[in-house]
């Protein structure tokens, strides 16, 4: 039942927040981001890693003549998605609080519907209801960028809901053709798991499934989208996306992917993770020259779930292992970064790096934690980036050596561009009929302070988060490897 | 057969009702025809499937599932009948029997079972349907819809009336079954002749549907008939003449196999899901794309067809349950705003929302039906008939199929990004009564409910 209160639980306070007047929208909003980390906290308190059963299981038959029920449920992996989803969303709902905008109830609430309907992607064990919410966080992302967005949005949503509905129904397709391989149609998770695919349609549904999530990931060359969309949404929304969004296609290669169709990922990974991999080096390169602080950590995003990616489709332990971490990281940094282009906006009303200086001067509080932030995200020693990205190269290092060196010469090249930019904004002299920046308010103490933490806590303690999700990504690589093995053995 | 002759009754007396100046009695008439003809087929629905007329007609489950579809669906074309028309005018009661009439029509030709049938029912179906187009006797867009309504489909008659007459010719009979046996037991020694006329049949079936090569007439008819009938064609006559050409097709087995009649389907679905898409794109009146949508949505539901089997019909109906509620309230809507602010164009969509809540919500719900979000109805009308493509092993129709529905999805995006926009000169607010507020909001829970209980509707059909 748990599982199913942390679904309902944003869609119920949406709709009160809906029903409610609107001055207590922003109350109502705190209120249910503090109640869903407060749901999933008491979830893990029920989870015990080592035997790494599902928790919390739920299975309602739906459509009985196709084989669907409402089949959710907990494990280790979910729950460390869970944990990310509700801080994010927490702090998204707290980005938004200094915002000015019109129709706040509808922005809350469609914010908290994507979240409920993200959550539903992490626990559901029914692919066709793994399906739903997975269509369903899409369109209350399309309407908040369409309603809320910078300057023209129609064409940029537009895109953005294209791409993406392009991806899902391919996946759709694959979804349709593994429930029905079966003798009768099926979409539960241990049936899928059980079938036997030959090799070839193992390819098919493969591709099928990975053209989804290289699009919402996004993998060059499917990226094209994002940075429009990054840099146009609002940046509550931007967090969610990066923050959430994506990271719910690298959780369905975990959770859908490697263990339903490992032939194909042990034969056909390679070739997304060489994409992963260029993209890593051809974001960074990108990021180098953008001229718009938001834009660059958009191309910065696709730069690191690039090396999230490639390093999942190495099916070691090190590699999912190291993803986990690295995807809880990122979600973190990229509430921070992001945060730091809405209160440079909220100043100048520009994110034009060229437009700053010499903030460090006038705000050195600010400065520091955008320094705190920058060190995670170019995962310095004892931030949060640093324990995931080495167990990431690492993972890519013993499988593809020589990708693992274009993977570390992209991350130099992040380094080099967080710096350079935080130079640019943050030293140096301030431009002439500049007051400065003024110093941060509550609000901005309130993101910034919980997003610090969480940097160093992970990064000092990467193995607790590590022990939640060992013993399931163990299961998972078993699973892999058996029958990757019986096919080497015939 | 009763509810044949009870819907005949009805239309009579809906006629006699504008003679007696009863125009307020004609809703009620209707409706409750309706929902007794419903209950008729229901008592019946397990009885003896004995043919009628000497087997002119066969009344089975097929036949009876398809005939409750089109009533229900008529239904909410009565009700936006009453909203349209909003007895202003003089003829209402007559609009209303030439609906009935034109249901009769459809009844039959799903339950055909004699060619005869076929254009018997053709032709009630289709004769009202030129008159309500032309029935906005003052605009001149309306006669023009109705003459060109007109001048064409007695062009597709005359396709049916020589393929009819071609078959004959094959098999020296009319009866389904008697021909379907000559089919079966040795298709070589029927002579050419026979596939000739089976094509001819499927020409004008083809185009009661609107699908390419036969959808010119439709974009210019949509839009120039009155919004009522736009409706009516895009729901319930496509209903019909899809039952018609699944009975068709599957009594004589010819989808059996890669055969060239699946071809011939398969290729008019891929050029009716592309022509009717891309065209869609180019489109700036309401009305019009709305149009051309249903022409895509031909195509997509002759995937279903190519892939004929058993359980194809109830994936059909459903998908058009799934369709005639979104397509309905859309054009109820369009209608009404049409009415009030004199816009009809995407571009004047801008803003809607501003003061028209509950119209743009229901707008917004309707169409993302459309695109098939789950769980709205529309998105398991796509997967029944996705799914019986892939069962069928028709995987690149299926791919064709999705593609095309991307592009379906920008078009209904289109109106969407439009409606919620923030402009200074939005539309004003749109007077609605209660009971129209009650109208959408019943659209809505019927798209909801008929997404979530997939199981249930497909049940009743088996």
């Amino acid at each position: 039942m748990l599982t199913l209160f942390i679904i309902l639980f944003p869609f119920v306070s949406a709709a009160i927040i809906l029903l409610s007047p609107s001055e207590y929208t922003k109350k109502l909003a705190v209120a249910s981001g503090l109640g869903t980390i407060g749901l999933t906290l008491v979830a893990m308190g029920n989870y015990q890693s080592t035997q790494a059963d599902k928790i919390w299981e739920l299975n309602l038959p739906w459509i009985k003549s196709l084989g669907i029920s409402f089949h959710v449920g907990m494990d280790g992996i979910s729950l460390v998605m869970l944990m990310l989803s509700s801080f994010v969303t927490l702090m998204a709902v707290l980005t938004s609080l200094n915002d000015k905008f019109a129709k706040l109830p509808l922005y809350y609430a469609l914010l908290l519907i994507m979240q409920g309907a993200m959550n539903g992607v992490f626990v559901s064990l029914d692919l066709f209801i793994y399906y739903i919410f997975w269509e369903l966080a899409l369109i209350p992302a399309y309407f908040l960028i369409l309603m809320w967005g910078d300057g023209e949005t129609r064409m940029t949503t537009i895109k953005f809901f294209l791409y993406t509905l392009m991806g899902s129904l391919f996946m759709l397709l694959g979804i349709i053709w593994l429930g029905n391989m079966g003798p009768s149609a099926g979409y539960d998770i241990n049936t899928i798991y059980d079938l036997v695919i030959g090799k070839d349609r193992q390819l098919y549904i493969f591709m099928m499934f990975m053209f989804a999530y290289a699009i919402k990931i996004p993998i060059f060359p499917f990226h094209t989208w994002q940075p429009d969309t990054y840099t146009k949404a609002p940046v509550a929304v931007t967090i969610m996306l990066s923050g959430i969004m994506l990271k719910m296609a690298i959780y369905s290669i975990i959770r859908w992917v490697i263990p339903v169709v490992p032939l194909a990922v042990e034969v056909y990974g390679k070739y997304f993770i060489l994409a992963a991999v260029v993209g890593i080096l051809y974001a960074s390169m990108i990021a180098l020259v953008q001229k718009d602080l938001k834009r660059l950590f958009a191309y910065a995003s696709i730069a690191h779930v690039g090396l999230i990616t490639a390093g999942i489709l190495t099916v070691t332990k090190t590699g999912v292992q190291g993803g986990i971490l690295q995807m809880l990281a990122h979600g973190v940094n990229v509430v921070g970064l992001f945060y730091i282009t809405q209160i440079l906006r909220r100043y100048k009303g520009t994110n034009e790096i060229t437009a700053f200086g010499g903030i460090r001067i006038t705000a050195p509080v600010f400065a520091g934690f955008y320094m705190v932030i920058m060190f995670g995200s170019i995962a310095l020693h004892l931030t949060n980036g640093f324990p995931g990205e080495f167990m990431l190269l690492n993972a890519l290092y013993q499988t593809y050596p020589w990708m693992s060196l274009v993977a570390a010469s992209g991350v130099i090249l992040g380094a080099v561009y967080m710096l350079v930019s935080y130079q640019k904004v943050m030293s140096g002299e301030i431009p002439d009929g500049d007051g400065g920046v003024p110093a941060l308010n509550n609000i901005d103490k309130l993101v910034f302070i919980p997003v610090i933490l969480m940097i160093l806590a992970a990064g000092l303690f990467p193995q607790w988060i590590m022990n939640i999700s060992d013993g399931s990504v163990d299961k998972i690589i078993n699973l892999y490897q058996t029958e990757v093995n019986t096919f080497l053995n015939k | 057969m009763n509810a044949i002759i009870i819907l005949a009754i009805t239309g009579i007396i809906a006629m006699f009702l504008g003679v007696f100046k009863k125009k307020y009695l004609g809703l009620p008439v209707v409706l409750s025809a309706s929902i007794i003809t419903i209950i008729v087929i229901l008592t019946g629905w397990s009885g003896d499937y004995s043919s009628i007329m000497h087997n002119m007609l066969l009344v089975d489950r097929f036949a009876s599932v398809f005939s409750v579809t089109m009533i229900g669906v008529s239904i909410g074309i009565f009700f936006m009948c009453h909203y349209y028309y909003n007895q202003s005018i003089e003829h209402l009661t007559d609009l209303y029997a030439l609906f009935v009439f034109s249901l009769t029509g459809g009844l039959m030709l799903v339950s055909f079972q004699n060619l005869v049938m076929l254009f018997v029912g053709t032709e009630i179906l289709s004769i009202p349907l030129y008159i309500l187009a032309a029935s906005n006797r003052r605009n001149i867009a309306s006669n023009e819809a109705g003459l060109k309504y007109y001048l064409m489909g007695s062009f597709a008659t005359c396709f049916l009336l020589l393929g009819i007459t071609f078959v004959y010719g094959a098999t020296a009979t009319f009866d389904m079954n008697e021909i379907s046996i000559l089919v079966n037991q040795n298709p070589a020694i029927l002579p050419g002749l026979f596939n000739t006329g089976v094509l001819l049949i499927l020409c004008a079936l083809i185009f009661k549907i609107s699908a390419v090569p036969f959808h010119f007439w439709a974009p210019d008819v949509y839009q120039g008939s009155p919004t009522v009938l736009t409706a009516y064609v895009s729901t319930v006559v496509k209903i019909a003449v899809f039952g018609a050409m699944i009975r068709f097709l599957h009594n004589f087995n010819l989808m059996t196999s890669d055969n060239m009649w699946f071809y011939l389907i398969a290729i008019v679905s891929v050029l009716t899901m592309i022509f009717g898409n891309i065209l869609s794109i180019y489109q700036s009146n309401f009305k019009r794309l709305l149009a051309y949508s249903g022409i895509a949505n031909a195509g997509f539901v002759l995937v279903a067809v190519a892939s004929l089997n058993q359980a194809t019909y109830e994936y059909i109906l459903y998908y058009f349950a799934g369709y005639s509620v979104p397509t309905i309230i859309l054009f109820t809507l369009y209608s009404t705003i049409k009415n009030q602010t004199g816009i009809d164009s995407l571009e004047g969509m801008k803003g809607l929302m501003q003061n028209n809540k509950l119209i743009t919500l229901t707008m917004i719900v309707m169409l993302l039906s459309y695109i098939g979000i789950p769980p709205l109805a529309g998105f398991f009308g796509k997967y029944y008939i996705l799914s019986n493509a892939v069962q069928a092993g028709n995987i690149w129709l299926m791919l064709i199929a999705l593609v095309t529905s991307v592009l379906a999805a920008f078009n209904y995006l289109r109106i969407i990004s439009y409606t919620v926009q923030q402009t200074n000169n939005a539309i004003p607010t749109i007077r609605i009564g209660k009971a129209y507020r009650s109208f959408l909001l019943a659209g809505i829970a019927l798209v909801i409910i008929i997404g979530l209980a997939p199981d249930y509707f497909i049940d009743m059909m088996k």
